[in-house]
């Protein structure tokens, strides 16, 4: 499908385009996911967020922004959907982890309890994690992506990391009691 | 550096890391095991937030999410709805100019959509829909049905041009129908379809309308009917 016809008119502007978000796509995919809780949902937003990039590629002129400037407009698409829909709509298909995605590599039991654990965390506590130990980002970037202040998001990781630490444990324990 | 200076450095993420963070771990071993205890929890948090991403590449989301080529070519019909536009508004005819403009541009995303999710198109015909999730997906559209519209084999929501809309795929006995519930989609009037072996028709309902497309005329026109006189936007 890479050759498909709005895509390859223009050579160039394509391959300009492959280059800004063709390494970004799959993590954009994981942001959106971790957003919505919602594989499909997830995948509609990137769609919507790359279709944005292709129209206004001429305007990226900063290589160094498109990562920050995709994330922005993702998040922004996921808002969108969510303020004009309400928050009700999560009550659909979007409460439970996919099963085949609570296995991957590693130790099954370890990631199938930890992936359950970060999907059951608040949003507000779940975004910033993955902006910093996925994407990279420091906290001053985090606090400029969600417009929070730094002080806030340290906050946020820092209750995160707690609340995912408190439910390692409770799944050790519970793992130590049944083996 | 000192350790609450240390902490707000390592908890800040990567770029954090600098010569003064290092001495400060050398010299406080509290701190050096904060540091480490992030470091393992990132570890651990790496491959659980990695879900596994479609193996899709940017090419495919954007032909996805665009009209297929052999409907892009609308540009002579474009140029001449242009025309006819600009000699409406010439003689003063300020009438419907939203509705007379808007069916293309749904008739394309409706197709784009259609297209989007192959699967859909090639569901089993002994395929059906668990009616709490075709229940749970038109309660959250909004949507309640007033007579029966046959048996669905797909149930979904979707994101279509900024709204989350039902999906449903009905099966008929000459293959499957497409229905989008689309009630923040307005049209003037009803709009056909007949491109790239797809037959269907948007259809004005109330506030609304909904999208009917399928392969085949007949079924399609019959799946139309049952869901014109079901739907009911006021749910």
């Amino acid at each position: 499908m890479s050759d498909a016809p709005v895509y390859s008119g223009d050579k160039a502007r394509s391959a300009r385009f492959n280059l800004l978000v063709g390494a970004l796509a799959p993590d954009l995919f994981r942001y959106a996911f971790w957003l919505c809780r919602d594989r499909h949902v997830a995948e509609d937003l990137v769609q919507e967020t790359l279709l944005r990039a292709w129209r206004s590629l001429d305007r990226l002129n900063d290589e160094a922004a498109a990562k920050p400037w995709l994330i922005t407009t993702l998040r922004r698409e996921n808002a969108r959907l969510y303020e004009r829909k309400r928050l009700e709509m999560v009550q659909i298909d979007v409460q439970t982890l996919p099963d085949e995605w609570a296995q991957g590599p590693g130790p099954a039991d370890d990631l199938d309890d930890l992936r359950a654990s970060i999907f059951a965390l608040e949003a507000d506590y779940r975004e910033p994690l993955f902006l910093q130990v996925i994407m990279g980002y420091t906290t001053a970037e985090i606090a400029g992506l969600m417009e929070l202040s730094q002080a806030a998001v340290l906050t946020r990781l820092f209750r995160a990391r707690n609340q995912l630490r408190d439910s390692m444990k409770d799944s050790n324990i519970a793992r130590d009691a049944v083996g | 550096m000192n350790c609450l200076e240390f902490r707000k450095a390592v908890a800040s993420g990567p770029a954090g890391a600098t010569p003064d963070i290092a001495e400060h771990a050398v010299d406080c071993p509290l701190c050096a095991k904060y540091a480490a205890d992030i470091d393992a929890l990132n570890a651990r948090l790496t491959p659980s937030l990695s879900v596994p991403a479609p193996d899709r590449t940017p090419a495919d989301y954007i032909s996805d999410g665009q009209t297929p080529l052999t409907i892009e070519p609308v540009a002579a019909p474009r140029r001449w709805y242009a025309l006819a536009a600009s000699l409406v508004a010439a003689l003063g005819l300020a009438v419907g100019w939203r509705a007379f403009l808007m069916p293309d541009s749904l008739r394309e995303a409706v197709i784009a959509h259609v297209y989007h999710e192959p699967n859909l198109l090639i569901l089993p015909s002994d395929a059906r829909a668990d009616q709490a999730q075709v229940f749970k997906v038109l309660k959250s559209s909004h949507v309640s049905l007033n007579d029966d519209i046959g048996e669905v084999a797909h149930a979904g929501l979707c994101l279509f041009r900024g709204n989350l809309v039902a999906h449903l795929v009905v099966s008929t006995g000459n293959g499957s129908v497409t229905v989008l519930l689309l009630p923040d989609e307005k049209v003037g009037e009803a709009t056909s379809i007949n491109e790239e072996g797809f037959v269907g028709t948007i259809v004005p309902i109330g506030k609304g309308s909904i999208a009917v497309i399928g392969e085949e005329a007949e079924s399609t026109k019959s799946v139309e009917n049952r869901f014109v006189h079901a739907v009911d936007w006021s749910a």
